[in-house]
């Protein structure tokens, strides 16, 4: 099957290799990950509490997202980025969990709903 | 640090009907990781709104208290939940985590990133512009930032780690 071949390709590059292979590299990858998705969360909720009108009511939304987006898009990308090199060190297995592949299709929502702000 | 009396205690804690409960309920650990993380993910999108403020890269047409007020209550209100889900992790897996040094480090640094919080908090209760009257204030309430955002970056990672040395 193409898909196989494609993750068994992606798992044999060497970067996939040394964070498979190495003691060290994939809990350092992996907290950078979790870091990043609490940045991405907390700031996002920033946001999203001025948007319900909860919180931050004396700012202006334009100078909040200006303020609070490029936090979250930022720690959005290092995301990204260290999920992709999870992914890749064991892609055959990952991408059978069932859970991981609701999460991959569920931030398609998130990301459009940012799409508003920029 | 691993001393016989702490032995005991978690030989004892893990035989207590609430750690068994714990143990053997499957959906109980990852509710409370998942309670866990995002009560986390508060504490550091706050954390990171005051420091960056601090450091006088972000909003830096509202005042330095301002920020500090609508930020802090996410903090302090968080904590408590972070405790409690904390706690139930320790209570159903006391080896793994009470006599882990990661663990013991994650403490010692969230007891240094409260002090660190309450190092710029108390002098702003006291004074509002405590932080921006002296250009040597305005310093030192950097320093205070970066070494915040350390610490708490510091205890995300030794949260992660946590699972990389398992002593149990």
């Amino acid at each position: 099957m193409e898909l196989d071949a494609l993750l068994r390709s992606l798992e044999a590059t060497s970067i996939a290799t040394a964070i498979r292979e190495n003691d060290f590299l994939f809990p350092w990858v992996e907290s950078v990950h979790v870091l990043a998705i609490t940045l991405v969360v907390g700031s996002i909720a920033i946001i999203d509490l001025r948007l319900l009108g909860l919180a931050s009511l004396d700012r202006a939304l334009t100078r909040l997202t200006a303020n609070v987006l490029p936090c979250t898009w930022t720690a959005f990308a290092v995301a990204a980025i260290s999920g992709a090199l999870l992914f890749a060190s064991n892609a055959t297995v990952t991408h059978t969990i069932p859970i991981f592949r609701q999460s991959s299709s569920f931030w398609h929502s998130p990301v459009s709903t940012w799409r508003c702000f920029i | 640090m691993r001393t016989q009396s702490l032995d005991q205690f978690c030989a004892w804690l893990e035989q207590t009907p609430l750690s068994q409960t714990i143990q053997t309920t499957a959906w109980i650990v990852p509710t409370v990781q998942t309670v866990h993380i995002l009560a986390i993910a508060a504490v550091m999108g706050s954390v990171l709104m005051i420091d960056l403020r601090l450091l006088g890269i972000l909003a830096r047409e509202q005042s330095l208290a301002r920020v500090s007020e609508r930020f802090r209550p996410f903090i302090w209100w968080t904590l408590p939940i972070l405790l409690a889900t904390g706690m139930l992790m320790i209570i159903g897996e006391p080896v793994r985590s009470l006599e882990n040094p990661i663990f013991q480090l994650k403490m010692a640094l969230l007891i240094a990133a409260i002090a660190a919080t309450l190092s710029y908090q108390i002098p702003l209760g006291r004074d509002r512009a405590f932080w921006e009257v002296t250009s040597s204030r305005r310093g030192v309430a950097r320093v205070i930032a970066i070494v915040s955002l350390l610490l708490w970056v510091g205890i995300v990672f030794a949260g992660r780690w946590i699972a990389y040395f398992d002593n149990s």
